[in-house]
């Protein structure tokens, strides 16, 4: 039996913390459900621009995170809901292309297209098993393998000191050496990113 | 079938919208750009990050000044940024100066941001 990561549990315990006011819930969204929503709304609408869909999911993570409290969870999983909110949004903004005779042929119920809940399911699983792109552009700016570690530790904002510890192997020192250690490292780090991405860089 | 899926411009499109929202630090990023007449991503090259990590950060509940908690965020958020924890906090004051001042928009505010003598230092978690 595969051991599918399970969207449905995340997307609620993502949605406690955007009720509950956490600074960084909505980012968190973002970072994990975003990915998937465009991919399944982009596979049920292979025929429409990009821009047009990233508009339409734009808006639904928009308005949820304006409202939380229009999803319910004992009716759907977050996914489906934010997928459902865009796909709305899309139809509406195809009607008014349409109004201003952008768009004459375009459906969006066409069958051939139509994302199945197994099909949700799949593009689920791919992308959770997929590296952050964005952790991808980091490391390419960082090419010590510690350095790469640590910045992933932050960028999941990783409170466990002991994590970073490991990385860096510094058990045997104090914990006083080891907050110390950790925090050198970390602006360390920043400072290179800060250096390498600085206007100047490269002139 | 292969996916490989790039949210970056979606999540430029929400932190843009929700740069009016003074909760989040999309509110901060984007009044200090306006300040300086500062681009997106001028903003984050002053700031020593990518575009990409300062759009993430701008979808962040913005932390206030007066709030205990103020520094211990400060830190978080700029860790998860990959920005200097002194740069964001004079940043997040430099903006609430100004929104309290409720104009002065033409006082050359950037500079003293940048000016690090001046830099206010944010404490120790």
């Amino acid at each position: 039996m595969s051991s599918k990561p399970d969207i449905k549990a995340l997307g609620e315990v993502l949605h406690q913390r955007v009720l509950e006011g956490d600074a960084f819930a909505v980012s968190d969204l973002c970072e994990q459900l975003l990915p998937i929503v465009t991919a399944i709304i982009l596979r049920q609408n292979p025929k429409l621009d990009d821009h047009l869909i990233h508009s339409a999911v734009a808006d639904a993570f928009l308005n949820y995170a304006n409202k939380p409290s229009s999803f319910d969870p004992a009716r759907s999983s977050l996914v489906s809901y934010l997928r459902m909110s865009a796909q709305r949004d899309l139809q509406n903004a195809l009607k008014t292309l349409r109004r201003q005779e952008k768009v004459v042929e375009l459906r969006l119920d066409d069958p051939e297209h139509v994302v199945s809940d197994e099909g949700e399911r799949e593009i689920e699983h791919e992308l959770v098993q997929k590296e952050s792109p964005l952790v991808k552009k980091v490391f390419e700016l960082l090419t010590n393998e510690i350095d790469r570690q640590i910045v992933v530790l932050m960028m999941d904002r990783v409170r466990d000191a002991k994590e970073f510890v490991d990385v860096l192997g510094i058990a045997h020192l104090s914990q006083e050496d080891q907050q110390a250690e950790v925090k050198r490292n970390k602006d360390r780090i920043k400072a290179v990113l800060k250096r390498k991405l600085s206007p100047k860089a490269g002139k | 079938m292969k996916m490989d899926i790039d949210i970056s411009p979606i999540r430029s499109t929400i932190a843009s919208r929700l740069s009016s929202n003074p909760a989040f630090m999309a509110y901060a990023l984007t009044r200090y750009a306006e300040m300086g007449g500062l681009t997106a991503e001028q903003v984050a090259a002053e700031l020593g990050t990518l575009p990409e990590l300062c759009d993430r950060l701008a979808l962040c509940r913005r932390p206030v000044t007066g709030d205990p908690e103020f520094s211990k965020m400060v830190h978080r958020l700029a860790d998860y940024a990959l920005i200097d924890a002194g740069a964001l906090a004079n940043l997040l004051r430099l903006v609430e100066v100004v929104a309290d001042i409720g104009e002065a928009t033409d006082i050359p505010l950037q500079a003293a941001a940048r000016d690090r003598d001046d830099e206010e230092p944010v404490a120790e978690e």
